[in-house]
């Protein structure tokens, strides 16, 4: 079912349409507020605060606004700054840091652990960039959204946007090949 | 786990050197995300469904409202003290015996107690912040709004229960009490007392600006018994004048009852 | 479970009661600890969802208590600090009327009120009226009453206020017992209260967050600024007027004088194991300054 369709039907009181946005939209919302904070628990909650903004907010929705998606994942940016503006996180959440509890069922062990150590490397560097950069590379490259949408997201101008995406590609090239490089010293020694 | 491929349009924008499609849709596809079991999903959907609107039939609306009632009545029913009861039903006991024994006037005994219950319902109301319960009271599942709300309904119904049985065994005892006369002296003083007094407990929240009220309408009410020409200048009106006074009665029995309700129990501010 | 104070800030008039304050609590107990006017109650009243804070928000679960209200409310148990009772109610009325509040059926009131005067030793009380009752008694009356709905969440405003201590570790074992699957929230200045049944301590002063830390480690932090000095009259005044003074025991004419004091404040003070004590007078002697 379209999304329009299923909002209508929300509206009239439908519960199980509401379900099947949800599982819809569960994936995209989650795996960006994870991809965000780098963090599990933290973003199983991001991610019910964000539906449920989402559904308060649900009869100012309007199609011409543009794709559900976009208006969804617009919330879920909005939660995320809002949480880390917070000086909880400032104050405690930082040394929260998790270890990384990613399963998965590797044939290979070495192949299992190359790929663990590239996954850790690309989640720091993501994790580094300032939060406007990665917003806008993970909107684009994750999501696949035009500039223009992300522009809107985010509340920027579309130069900006091209211009976060620039240097944010730059500061991750810079962070892996860095990495790469210490690694390479640190496997001669 | 998801490990997409990764596919985005990059015609708008330039890349940093050296950065083509392939580098980066694999260089991001690393970053896997482990999804959630579904567990995780039903309890975002469980507590989605708290905000779905509801759609329900009148006649559904109307039960659950009832039920609603019920339940807020019977919980008031705990709180309002006995003493409550015991007293207002003594009031009316008396106010009968002295019109059948002694000849008092009728008229003048109904206007005087008629909104009596009302106004020391109030009191009960407003008794939970007097003996510091009300914080308490706030923190509980159903509202101190809503047991606001039921005790002064509950209060309302009964004053009116009272004067509506007063008014029979009155008309019964006496065949020249008039039924017109004795509705208008007993719901006129009803509504305009109760409204005063509501908005009166408003503005200052007292008990004791409560228990003013009611001593200032039995001296308004000897006063006016002093002089009968008010009562029967009252009772020469006619009948779609009295309408006029009853409902603007009722429309600020209705107005004040709105800002009691505003003013004592929506802000959550505890003193 | 996870309950979140997000930026909170609460202000009367001009005054800034509690600033932008954060914190996180999940399953287990903690204790607010602070000065006379720290912000404690104030906190506590916003986490039972009876007072609005002028900024901020309360979540559970990521949901804001705003939103949840009555489904909020029907976790908690709240007892507050200022709990007052209706005094021609019999113990067992007033607990049926918050039963009912609470949205609980007779039948299952009942049964709990039965188990709640047991275990907080008020069951001969149970048809006594409670105008009659002592500060204690009133205070265990509240702790019943909290528990009344079996909390998911219990905040207790200074409980053991006015309890004797024989009631005082009743109440400590009661919660140790019952804390597994709760968030628990306790303020206090009475620091015994706290000290051994919570996992976390908050240490508040003037609306803001000052430290946390369980009581070990918070302990452990002043290590070293805890002394024993022995002296007399004579030496005891200089010493007040130097240092942030803990007990003072007198003995004859010898005085033992516990202190607190980033160095050794005399050759022949002793080191000290600190306790939870030192570490409240520590944080919060400058206060009276
Ligand atoms: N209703 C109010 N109006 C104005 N100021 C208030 C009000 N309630 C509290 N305050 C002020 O806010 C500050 C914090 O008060 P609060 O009651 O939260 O402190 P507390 O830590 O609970 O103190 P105590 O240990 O004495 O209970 C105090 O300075 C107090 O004077
Ligand atoms: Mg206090």
């Amino acid at each position: 079912m379209e999304d329009e369709a299923l909002i209508r039907e929300i509206l009239s009181g439908s519960k199980s349409a509401m379900e099947l946005l949800v599982k819809k939209y569960y994936n995209i919302v989650f795996s960006y507020i994870y991809r965000y904070s780098g963090n599990y628990h933290l973003s199983y909650d991001l991610t019910q605060e964000t539906f449920i903004k989402m559904i308060k907010a649900i009869r100012t929705f309007k199609i011409s606004d543009g794709k559900f998606k976009s208006y969804i994942l617009k919330i879920a940016v909005n939660t995320c700054k809002d949480y880390y503006k917070s000086n909880y996180y400032k104050n405690v959440g930082k040394n929260f840091e998790e270890f990384d509890d990613e399963k998965i069922s590797g044939e290979n062990v070495s192949d299992f652990f190359e790929y663990k150590e590239d996954r850790q490397k690309v989640k720091k560097a993501i994790l580094n960039l300032p939060d406007f950069q990665r917003e806008a590379i993970l909107l684009k490259f994750y999501y696949d959204m035009k500039i223009s949408e992300i522009a809107d997201i985010t509340n920027a101008n579309e130069s900006t946007v091209k211009s976060r995406i620039y240097q944010g590609l730059e500061k991750v090239r810079k962070e892996i090949e860095g990495g790469e490089k210490l690694d390479k010293r640190r496997k001669e020694i | 786990m998801i490990k997409e491929e990764k596919k985005f349009d990059i015609e708008e924008m330039d890349l940093p050197e050296g950065m083509t499609t392939d580098y980066l849709s694999d260089l991001f596809s690393k970053y896997t995300v482990n999804m959630p079991d579904e567990c995780e999903i039903e309890r975002v959907i469980n507590s989605l469904s708290e905000y779905i609107p509801q759609k329900t039939k009148w006649y559904e609306k109307l039960y659950k409202n009832f039920k609603y009632f019920i339940e807020r009545w019977n919980i008031s029913l705990y709180s309002i003290s006995h003493a409550y009861w015991i007293f207002t039903l003594c009031l009316y006991i008396f106010g009968f015996y002295i019109v059948y024994s002694n000849g008092v006037n009728p008229y003048i005994t109904i206007m005087l107690i008629s909104p009596l219950p009302f106004v020391l319902g109030i009191l009960e109301v407003i008794k939970g912040r007097e003996e510091g319960v009300l914080e308490l009271e706030m923190s509980c599942r159903i509202s101190n709004r809503e047991m606001v709300f039921s005790k002064l309904t509950l209060a309302g119904i009964y004053n009116i229960i009272l004067n509506t049985l007063l008014s029979i065994m009155l008309i019964n005892i006496n065949e020249n009490v008039d039924i017109l006369k004795v509705t208008m002296v007993c719901l006129t003083p009803f509504t305009f007392v109760s409204a005063v007094s509501l908005y009166i407990c408003s503005k200052t929240r007292g008990y004791y600006s409560c228990m003013a009220c009611i001593f200032i309408w039995i001296a308004i009410s000897f006063s006016i018994s002093m002089s009968p020409k008010y009562i029967n200048r009252f009772f020469s009106i006619d009948f779609f004048q009295y309408l006029l006074i009853l409902i603007s009665g009722v429309l600020l029995l209705i107005f004040n009852t709105k800002k009691f309700l505003k003013t004592n129990v929506l802000e959550k501010e505890v003193n | 479970m996870k309950l979140e104070i997000r930026n909170v800030t609460k202000k009367y008039g001009k005054f800034c009661a509690v600033k932008n304050f954060s914190y996180e609590f999940t399953e287990g107990v903690y204790g607010l600890l602070g000065p006379n006017g720290a912000g404690k109650t104030t906190i506590i009243r916003i986490l039972a969802d009876v007072l609005n804070p002028t900024d901020g928000s309360v979540m559970l679960n990521g949901e804001d208590i705003k939103d949840m209200d009555y489904r909020y409310r029907n976790l908690i148990g709240y007892l507050p600090q200022d709990f007052g009772v209706y005094k021609n109610f019999t113990a067992h009325r007033f607990l049926m009327y918050i039963a009912a509040l609470k949205g609980l059926s007779k039948t299952e009131s009942q049964k709990r009120i039965e188990e709640l005067l047991e275990i907080t030793n008020l069951k001969e009380y149970s048809n006594v009226k409670t105008g009659t009752f002592s500060g204690g008694m009133k205070r265990r009356l509240g702790i019943a009453q909290a528990l009344l709905n079996d909390p998911k969440i219990l905040i207790m405003d200074e409980p053991t206020a006015g309890l004797d201590p024989k009631e005082r570790v009743r109440f400590r074992n009661l919660l140790s017992e019952i804390s597994k699957d709760k968030i628990v929230i306790l303020s206090t200045h009475i620091v015994s209260d706290i000290e051994y049944i919570s996992k976390e301590i908050v240490l508040i002063k003037k609306g803001e967050i000052l430290k946390t830390g369980s009581s070990e480690s918070l302990t452990n932090e002043i290590k070293g600024k805890v002394w024993k000095v022995l002296t007399d009259e004579n030496g005891l005044k200089t010493i007040e007027e130097r240092f942030t003074v803990g007990n003072i025991f007198r003995n004859g004419n010898k005085i033992e004088t516990r202190i607190i004091s980033e160095n050794r404040p005399d050759d022949s003070a002793e080191a000290e194991i600190p306790t939870m004590e030192d570490v409240f007078l520590y944080y919060f002697d400058e206060l009276s300054e």
